[in-house]
């Protein structure tokens, strides 16, 4: 596998998602209806949400992740891709976190620059804003790393995303742990790199296991 | 060829194992009910009432034997995951799907205990504590395997794919154990204090001990059990299965 099949992958992907971009930022506007919905179900004092922010901020950012897991594989399988792609002798580990990197741009990142307004809105500091950003840009990587392996297990069946949602969710803890617990300590003054340190672990954790565990997965369903 | 990779190899094989579990099942059965019933005799009888909990401390023979089981039988799914991932032994697969919901049973028995046990003891049902909240975690990962097994019809893509969610989620289970212990020191202020746990006396300890190795036959007598009828069911149309039936 040559430089030029790489270039050619990544431009494949990228020319995937972007003719499917709306489907793409589907994620993105789940997430901000997700996080204007909470403050409708308490007295919306800027104490109160500011509480609740980064329960809210990651509660909502895994629902974008999992919602947008049902597209990842589906066409992969329907076209034919897969086959090829397991029949060749290119890696397929390689291409899936190529692929999951383009899935990111186009799910997660939007997430990170949404939250940097949605967390103002929900009453944090502009230095829990910023952490809010980051501790996104760190973990929905992770998010979508263990959601594809999910989404491999539950590619071939119809209507495998209430079944994928059920086997990552459990699996999503600490993440949600880490992430939520960085912008509660930059709120309240105080030092928030150690949870986003241990996020960055978890990120790189899942950057080398979980294309392998995807390869595997989808292997094992396709065949 | 050594010999322990042919005994390897001939255990994987459908007909053996299903003839090595028939001889085996009395081995599990019987000791199983001995021991959990010498165990609770133990228990509800000759173990000395706690100073500190009173009687209600005997619910722990029923709790924390479920919940060592809960863990022991997800790491075992792993580990069987593992051999089915390398060598496709179908033993193993079959092992999986069939542990999976007894492993899902002790873990629901154990939160079930640990609420009951939790009500009169911390005034309360349910705590945010983190070893309540990870063996809850736990049992949404054996629902997953379930599910999972549910949905695939074909039985070795099944396992398959249940190998890999196990392998996942036993890397998984001790990262999830920590960040929830962390979340949990971070979040809690005063309000429950964990009872402190003094050393056993052996009264209270041996029963304890007798009931555990009673569940761990309990589970190899039912998962023996289970997977026999499994192990026919998938090889239902291979010739051996029709000559152990029409026996």
């Amino acid at each position: 596998m040559g430089q030029a099949d790489v270039k050619h992958i990544v431009y494949r992907e990228v020319r995937n998602y972007w003719s499917n971009r709306y489907e793409a930022l589907q994620g993105l506007a789940v997430f901000v209806v997700v996080c204007a919905m909470f403050p409708l179900g308490v007295k919306p004092s800027a104490d109160t949400l500011a509480v609740m922010a980064p329960a809210v901020l990651w509660g909502s950012a895994l629902l974008a992740c999992v919602f947008g897991l049902e597209t990842l594989y589906r066409q992969e399988i329907r076209d034919g891709w897969l086959e090829q792609v397991a029949t060749s002798t290119w890696p397929l580990p390689l291409l899936l976190g190529i692929k999951l990197f383009t899935h990111w741009c186009f799910t997660g990142l939007p997430v990170c620059f949404a939250s940097l307004m949605v967390g103002y809105s929900l009453g944090l500091s502009s230095e829990a804003t910023g952490v809010a950003a980051i501790s996104l840009a760190l973990g929905t990587p992770a998010l979508i790393g263990l959601g594809s392996i999910a989404a491999a297990l539950t590619a071939n069946l119809t209507g495998g995303a209430m079944l994928s949602a059920l086997l990552v969710l459990p699996l999503y803890v600490p993440v949600m742990v880490f992430g939520a617990s960085a912008i509660e300590l930059a709120q309240n003054g105080g030092e928030s790199t150690a949870p986003l340190y241990l996020l960055s672990c978890f990120l790189l954790l899942t950057l080398c296991l979980a294309p392998l565990a995807s390869a595997m997965a989808l292997r094992a369903v396709a065949e | 060829m050594s010999v322990l990779s042919t005994t390897f190899h001939r255990w994987g094989s459908p007909p053996t194992f299903y003839r090595f579990a028939g001889r085996a099942l009395p081995w599990f059965g019987w000791p199983a009910v001995l021991l959990i019933v010498w165990g609770l005799f133990g228990a509800l009888w000759q173990a000395p009432a706690d100073y500190q909990q009173g009687e209600g401390f005997r619910i722990i023979y029923a709790h924390v034997p479920a919940a060592w089981m809960s863990l022991f039988i997800y790491t075992s799914m792993a580990v069987a995951g593992t051999i089915v991932l390398i060598w496709r032994m179908k033993v193993a697969e079959v092992y999986i799907a069939e542990a999976a919901l007894i492993g899902a049973g002790f873990t629901a028995v154990s939160l079930a205990t640990g609420m009951l046990w939790g009500k009169p003891m911390w005034g309360t049902w349910w705590v945010w504590d983190a070893r309540l909240t990870s063996q809850l975690i736990l049992l949404f990962l054996y629902l997953g395997v379930l599910a999972l097994h549910q949905s695939l019809p074909d039985a070795r893509t099944a396992a398959r794919a249940c190998a890999i969610l196990a392998v996942v989620g036993v890397i998984n289970v001790p990262v999830v154990h920590y960040s929830v212990e962390w979340w949990n020191t971070l979040h809690q202020g005063a309000s429950i204090t964990r009872l402190d746990k003094p050393a056993m006396p052996a009264a209270m300890l041996w029963p304890l001990l007798q009931v555990a190795l009673g569940c761990m036959l309990f589970f190899g007598w039912v998962v023996l059990l289970r997977m026999r009828s499994g192990i026919l069911w998938r090889e239902r149309r291979q010739r051996w299965v029709q000559e152990v039936l029409s026996q």
